[in-house]
């Protein structure tokens, strides 16, 4: 194979870590032009892979040990390094008129380094959502973790130095005792793939139990899991935001994705042991997150435990076990990175163009002063109510075919799960359009409230305008999903 | 032959809506007559389309254009053209563009032309993509896109203002507001309709395990099997009440109905498309479509009673919706809000006779259910057209407020008559003739309550309809009042005669009522059978003659101008409480905001306080706290005294040695 792949891959990573030497010569609107095109350079070749039908895994180098490392770009794969593709790109233009307005409220701040951090966390997400490998994945894990907590601490909002410090100690638990199950893993096996599935798979046994739980237990804190999310309202409500609508709807979904393609991909039978589990992890996640919403006052903060919910949905479509609903997971990734980025980035609007607007109860009847971003919030909650024309409404169609289709053989027990869907499901539209009766409709409250320009609009249509593309051509993350799923 | 040039009949709609938006923002006359335009292609596309089926003695074909595939599952874009889906779409079509027509009018000047005619023809493009869709997956989409813009619509005037909102403002049930706002209602609409679409979507989901096809062909031809495999897992009653729950929840039958008594805050133009016409039809249609193939598939099997306590539930509910909705116009002041009772009254008796089909002869239940949806369609359209005009005409939506229309608007008094001859089932309006055929039906069927339930109900939309007419049309005008403009009299007044129409062609022997008898009987995709139809039962025919009229007649007694007899319930006993009971809509909603909406908010805020109290306070207060409670008190044993480390240290060593031994003495 080609290894094109790999330099495509390292391209963004080169574009970030020279954006500091750049800025002198470059305006900001360049660096960010500069860092969007280049996040979309690995992006492009996926889709040229997937789209001329095949797939693609570059071994680059190898060790005893320690396996081979791989650049791998298949069906499974594709929708996540999309999604972090598209929302990383466009709101690497947001950015420009968000954080200048940041900048001037901190008096200070260098674009040469917000965009070699952002840089630097962005293609760090499509690292792992490319890589082969433990350790590989875990380097590009931290890749991603630093400079997003690096970007709390210097722009985030609030009690941001505690906030971030929380931030990064939670995800570190988490990461660390992936970590552990990583190592158990590689040291048993002498080799740290989790693709290709190595072969001696099975000599683990007697410690896969271990694996399976120390992997999941830190891939549930990182997806901030019912019982482990706590630190996730305050991280992704007090970054600056552009950083809250890449860590939303990105990071932490990319642990779903990890869920399927190490643990299902890996060790399929010991999660059919655990489908009770998960299912009541799920649920518990969606009601508990989605119930919670409706407890928020800070825009921002309310978005972020709709993330909690969100997160609740993928884990239904994994807990499902089949492909179905693993198919309806990932492509819920995708459309949750589209809609929630949509979101904060309405949320960001608010902030920069109406002196820090975020609570709710100030809001109301904004859409006659802001009918853009009215318009595209709305389409944002039908990302993630599942509402056509929007992607979402696949996800939610492939979760709930895949619930019912693993559900249905099980009697009573299974009666029980589609009523508990029912009513945790039910409560998403009840929020999202409720949140928009609050913030857009009824008498307006806000006289002078303001439109954001076109330089925070346009990267928000584009993004949006993702969210249909792929619900008029939905083969295009389906079919080759589902082939890899089967 | 390839029909793929019928998909320009959902098509077009959706052309006109991506049109209309930037059209309608600067020039807004432009998109009301693009709209209108675009919208007479599918209405004389369906024409044709009702021409060609019908011409193939009613032989189904569908197209298909590849859309996607996974697995070995392809889906489709494609059409299905059989009796059921050509005649709704014709019905669907030309209603919407006549309504397109007195939207033109009807919207002149509203600053939200643009979204107004946007999520218009977005509407109607969905819905004709719901009726013709040849597959599960485009059907849903159909669907749900209704939804959507059923949603926006209701919230067009999303600003509030007191003169959108419905019910009386300041009225509490039970400490629960009467009213309700645009956005409010836009909010309760879309929460209950797709909160039963979950359901909905889980039944796709144990249809697609069971089958493995969207197809609705291959569907019905594997029914059999679907329903012996879901009785075999013992999922049969609970797969067939989740599939339809969406049905339920779209055509405004108990417990779903509430959502559509507050979406009369819409424009009445939305109201008579949306919400009386075409939207809520599409959960009988619904039924219409998959009932059929349950019945004939579990008869297949052998499993028609495993499969009859369902549509005992569907007539249960159908009957008792039609009662309680009609209770509630009984009382009702305000003009929209009596035609929105009626309308899931009247959905009621649809469902009551899809329900009854496995009672009763299917293949003439579902006949019956499938032409009453028509006459209330064109019935409802044009009471809900002629509403608009009074109630602009009269600057008020209630009834009391009303008063001799009939001398400055003749022809409004006509169409809205005759509208209403046929809703309250007078003959020969078609509203007699299928009514009376429901209600034969259930008196077959043996369920006596759900006659009396249905019988009752008959009875008092004769008198709701008439106390409104005579409210409004009688007595002198306080002052003077005039005609709509053509763009809005034409549509409804066409809508009146053509109710009419319907009625005296229905009985004819080579009629309207054999001819659509036939159209969704003659080789469905169900395989029923063309029973022939059942004459006359003329006892059941006397008793719901002697309904209507009597229904009729008091309205027309109690509410002439000269009696008055208006408001003289007392302020204490029976008669206030049972008013209070029925225009508080039977404290249902009252119900649902004390005990769901309230349910749901204790538990958030007891979430909240687990939030706080215990995860946030355990993870970020407690847990650092003991850390750097230990670290203090470890730090203490730091002591830099040589001797009480070498203390430790040997003591160290000993436990060491200890287990060690213990090891190789159990070893």
């Amino acid at each position: 194979m080609s290894s094109i792949g790999l330099y495509l891959l390292i391209v963004p990573f080169v574009v970030a870590l020279l954006d500091p030497l750049l800025q002198r010569a470059l305006a900001a609107k360049w660096l960010a032009a500069l860092t969007a095109l280049s996040l979309a350079v690995p992006a492009s070749f996926a889709a040229y892979v997937i789209l001329s039908g095949g797939e693609y895994a570059y071994e680059f180098a190898s060790a005893p040990a320690l396996g081979s490392f791989m650049v791998i770009v298949d069906g499974l794969n594709w929708p996540i390094v999309l999604g972090v593709a598209v929302v990383s790109s466009a709101i690497a233009v947001y950015s420009v008129p968000y954080m200048s307005k940041r900048f001037e409220e901190e008096k200070r701040g260098d674009w040469g380094a917000y965009f070699m951090l952002y840089g630097l966390f962005a293609a760090s997400m499509i690292g792992m959502a490319e890589a082969n490998n433990f350790i590989m994945f875990y380097v590009f894990l931290e890749l991603a973790l630093i400079p997003s907590f690096v970007l709390i601490a210097l722009y985030g909002y609030g009690d941001r130095g505690r906030i971030s410090s929380l931030y990064f100690i939670w995800t570190h638990v988490g990461a660390l005792t992936f970590l552990t199950g990583a190592f158990i893993y590689g040291i048993e096996l002498r080799t740290f793939n989790f693709y290709p599935v190595p072969a001696n798979v099975s000599m683990l046994a007697p410690y896969a139990v271990i694996v399976v739980a120390l992997l999941m237990i830190g891939l549930f804190i990182k997806m901030a899991v019912f019982g482990v999310h706590a630190w996730l309202p305050y991280a992704h409500a007090e970054a600056p935001t552009p950083i809250s609508a890449l860590l939303s709807p990105n990071l932490i979904g990319i642990a779903g994705y990890a869920i399927v393609r190490i643990v299902y991909g890996v060790f399929p039978s010991y999660l059919i042991g655990a489908q009770w589990v998960i299912i009541a992890f799920a649920l518990a996640t969606i009601f508990y997150g989605g119930l919670l919403v409706f407890r928020q006052w800070d825009l921002k903060r309310l978005l972020a435990y709709s993330s909690i919910a969100q997160m609740g949905y993928v884990l239904l479509g994994i807990a499902s076990l089949n492909p179905l609903g693993i198919a309806g997971a990932i492509l819920q990734f995708y459309a949750h990175a589209i809609g929630k980025s949509v979101l904060f980035s309405s949320a960001g609007v608010m902030i920069t163009e109406n002196d820090g607007l975020r609570d709710v109860n100030k809001m109301g009847g904004l859409a006659k002063k802001m009918p853009y971003t009215a318009s595209l919030s709305l389409w944002g909650f039908m990302n993630i109510s599942g509402l056509p024309p929007s992607i979402g409404f696949f996800s939610k169609l492939f979760i709930l075919m895949g619930v019912a289709s693993a559900f249905v053989p099980k009697g009573s027990w299974g009666m029980l799960v589609f009523a508990l869907s029912l009513v945790s499901l039910g409560i998403t539209p009840a929020y999202s359009f409720m949140t928009m009766k609050k913030v857009f409709f009824g008498p307006l409250n806000n006289q002078g409230a303001k439109e954001g320009t076109l330089m925070l609009l346009i990267p928000m249509v584009i993004i949006a305008i993702f969210g249909l593309l792929f619900f008029v051509f939905p083969g295009a993350l389906l079919t080759p999903l589902y082939a890899y799923l089967r | 032959m390839s029909y793929e040039y019928f998909n320009a009949i959902w098509l077009v709609p959706f052309v006109a809506s991506v049109i209309a938006l930037p059209l309608g923002l600067k020039h807004k006359r432009s998109a009301s007559l693009v709209s209108a335009v675009f919208l007479a292609v599918p209405a004389l596309l369906s024409t044709y389309l009702v021409y060609v089926v019908s011409a193939t003695g009613f032989k189904p074909f569908t197209t298909s254009l590849a859309w996607f595939g996974f697995g070995s599952t392809s889906v489709t874009v494609g059409i299905l053209g059989d009796g059921l889906s050509a005649v709704m779409a014709l019905v669907v079509s030309w209603i919407s563009f006549l309504i397109s027509v007195y939207s033109y009018e009807y919207m002149e000047g509203d600053p939200g032309t643009h979204r107004y005619w946007f999520f218009f023809d977005f509407f109607v493009g969905s819905m004709l993509l719901l009726v013709l869709s040849n597959n599960l997956v485009l059907l849903l989409v159909g669907w749900e896109g209704t939804t959507l813009s059923s949603y926006a619509l209701i919230g067009h005037w999303y600003t509030d203002e007191e003169e959108r909102w419905v019910g009386d403002k300041g009225r509490y049930a039970l400490g629960v507001p009467n009213w309700s706002t645009p956005s409010s209602s836009g909010v309760r609409a879309i929460v209950f309709t797709s909160f039963a679409d979950i359901g909905f979507i889980i039944g796709v989901g144990m249809l697609y395990n069971a089958s493995g096809t969207f197809s609705l062909y291959a569907i019905s031809q594997s029914m059999p099997t679907i329903i012996s495999t879901l009785n075999r897992q013992g999922m049969l009653i609970p797969f067939l009440v989740l599939f339809s729950m969406g049905a339920f929840a779209k055509s405004a039958q108990f417990p779903f109905h509430e959502w559509l008594v507050t979406a009369m805050t819409g424009p009445t133009s939305v109201s008579a498309l949306i919400h009386a016409a075409t939207m809520v039809n599409a959960g009988v249609y619904f039924m219409l479509r998959f009932m059929p193939m349950i019945i004939t598939g579990a008869s297949e099997d052998g499993l028609l009673g495993a499969v009859s306590p369902f549509f005992l539930y569907v007539a249960v509910i159908g009957a008792f919706t039609a009662f309680m909705m009609a209770s509630q116009a009984v009382v009702s002041r305000e003009l929209k809000l009596i035609l929105a009772f009626s309308t899931a009254s009247q959905l009621g008796y649809m469902f009551l006779s899809i329900g009854l089909a496995a009672y009763v002869e299917p293949s003439v239940a579902f006949f019956a259910a499938f032409s009453h949806m028509i006459s209330q369609a064109l019935f409802k359209a044009a009471l809900f057209l002629a509403a608009g005009a009074l109630i602009h005409e009269f600057s008020s939506r209630y009834i009391n407020d009303m008063k001799g229309a009939w001398r400055g608007m003749k022809w409004t008094t006509i169409a809205f008559a005759l509208a209403s001859l046929s809703l309250a089932g007078i003959p020969p309006f078609s509203g007699f003739w299928d009514k009376d055929l429901i209600l034969d039906l259930t008196l077959q069927s043996g369920l006596w309550y759900l006659y009396v339930l249905a019988l009752a109900g008959a009875f008092m939309t004769a008198f709701y309809i008439f106390r409104a007419f005579t409210l409004i049309f009688s007595g002198k005008p306080e002052r003077e009042v005039k005609e709509p403009g053509h763009a809005m009299l034409v549509p409804y007044v066409i809508l009146g005669i053509v109710t009419l129409a319907f009625g005296l062609i229905w009985p004819l022997p080579v009629g309207a009522s054999t001819w659509i008898y036939r159209a969704i009987t003659v080789d469905s995709y169900a395989k029923l059978q063309l029973v022939p139809l059942p004459s006359f039962n003329l006892v059941s025919l006397a008793i719901s003659l002697v309904a209507a009229f009597l229904g009729l007649g008091i309205a027309l007694y109690l509410y002439s101008e000269k009696r008055q007899v208006y408001s003289p319930i007392g302020k204490s006993g029976a008669l206030p409480a049972l008013h209070s009971f029925l225009y508080d809509r039977w404290f249902i909603n009252s119900a649902y905001y004390r005990v769901i909406v309230g349910g749901f908010a204790a538990v958030s805020h007891g979430l909240d306080v687990a939030e706080h109290g215990g995860f946030d306070r355990f993870y970020h207060t407690l847990l650092p706290s003991a850390f750097s409670l230990a670290s203090v008190k470890l730090r203490k044993s730091q002591t830099g005294v040589i001797s009480k480390y070498l203390t430790a240290l040997f003591a160290g060593l000993l436990v060491m040695v200890v287990i060690y031994v213990a090891f190789l003495l159990i070893g």
